[in-house]
């Protein structure tokens, strides 16, 4: 078990994003689907802010692509989770299930 | 390099001062995509100034005592030349024209504050944001913009008192609006010579400088 630190809320969305979207993840599509998935715009310097940090802890790796005119001459940079961060992503969501299972007022509640 | 032609020429600019697409150039991309993909300019402009926002944070969280180092070196020289410097030039200069610190009318105060005083005063702080640009090539926007914020804060504590009572008396007199003039002069003249002073240092060694390697790798 990877002890210290539990992901935050925000972590852990764009763990899940980054999953979800396979090879296509990357700044703009990561941002796009936490909007319409999470209802809320997010800037993509707190996306890249995070992703950052996630990488840090070794959640997950990057790699950059060919640049495109259509964005100035500049790469993409694609993200992919780690080992690491997926046994993370299940650890979190073992614990949040354990939580949830049991709390008289979340039952019967349509997510 | 230039980041696409649509994008506003202030937004790139923005950027490159804060060495974004340096540091970033995956962000940068994504924002030049998003933008020539038919993003509106309002969305332009919150993503560079949250951009910005989370550079300065990063910069001063990841060097806290060079951020300190800044501001005592900025601040030691405003206080240091505005009391020493300032004071002694400005009773000088009182004295010549025989013009009392406090007059009656207070509208000759004004003209002498605006035409001696506000001059020095602009130099000083100009001089204290390319001192803190100066000496921090590196990181010379973040420092600049927040000593300058610094500068706005411990401005506003100190001419709010005044600010709100010639606001509020120069709804229905006139002759409270040159007071009022003064002090907003003040709260935004000396930051902007702040900034100014520390973007012709910072500038400058962008010029000489290469610049840091990319954050991610």
């Amino acid at each position: 078990m990877d002890k210290g630190t539990y992901l935050r809320d925000f972590e852990l969305m764009i763990l899940l994003v980054v999953l979800r979207l396979g090879d296509d993840a990357y700044g703009v599509p990561i941002a796009r689907e936490i909007k319409v998935h999470g209802r809320r715009e997010v800037s993509l310097a707190k996306v890249y802010a995070t992703l950052e940090r996630l990488q840090e802890k070794g959640y997950i790796s990057s790699k950059l692509a060919d640049p495109t005119p259509e964005r100035g001459g500049r790469a993409k940079r694609y993200f992919s989770v780690t080992a690491r961060g997926l046994k993370k992503v299940r650890e979190t969501q073992r614990i949040l299930v354990r939580l949830w299972r049991g709390v008289s007022e979340l039952q019967g509640d349509s997510v | 390099m230039k980041m696409t032609p649509q994008m506003p020429a202030a937004a790139i600019w923005l950027l490159k001062v804060f060495k974004v697409p340096e540091s970033n150039p995956a962000l940068a991309g994504d924002l030049s995509e998003e933008y020539s993909g038919g993003q509106r300019a309002a969305w332009l402009w919150r993503q560079v100034l949250a951009v910005i926002a989370f550079t300065i944070a990063k910069e001063i969280y990841s060097h806290k005592l060079l951020t300190i180092r800044a501001v005592i070196a900025g601040e030691a020289w405003v206080l240091l030349s505005y009391f020493a410097l300032i004071r002694a030039l400005s009773s000088h200069w009182f004295a010549m024209f025989r013009i009392s610190v406090f007059p009656p009318s207070g509208l000759p105060f004004l003209s002498v504050f605006w035409i001696l005083l506000l001059p020095e005063s602009m130099i000083v702080f100009m001089f204290g944001g390319w001192i803190v640009g100066r000496l921090h090539r590196d990181h010379w926007a973040t420092f600049v913009v927040l000593f300058a914020t610094l500068q706005s804060i411990f401005i506003l504590v100190q001419v709010f008192p005044n600010l709100l009572l010639h606001l509020i008396n120069s709804i229905d007199q006139p002759r409270f609006r040159p007071y009022l003039a003064m002090d907003l002069g003040i709260l935004l003249l000396f930051p902007i010579a702040v900034l100014l002073g520390g973007y012709i240092a910072g500038s400058r060694a962008d010029d000489r400088c290469p610049r840091p390697r990319p954050l991610n790798g």
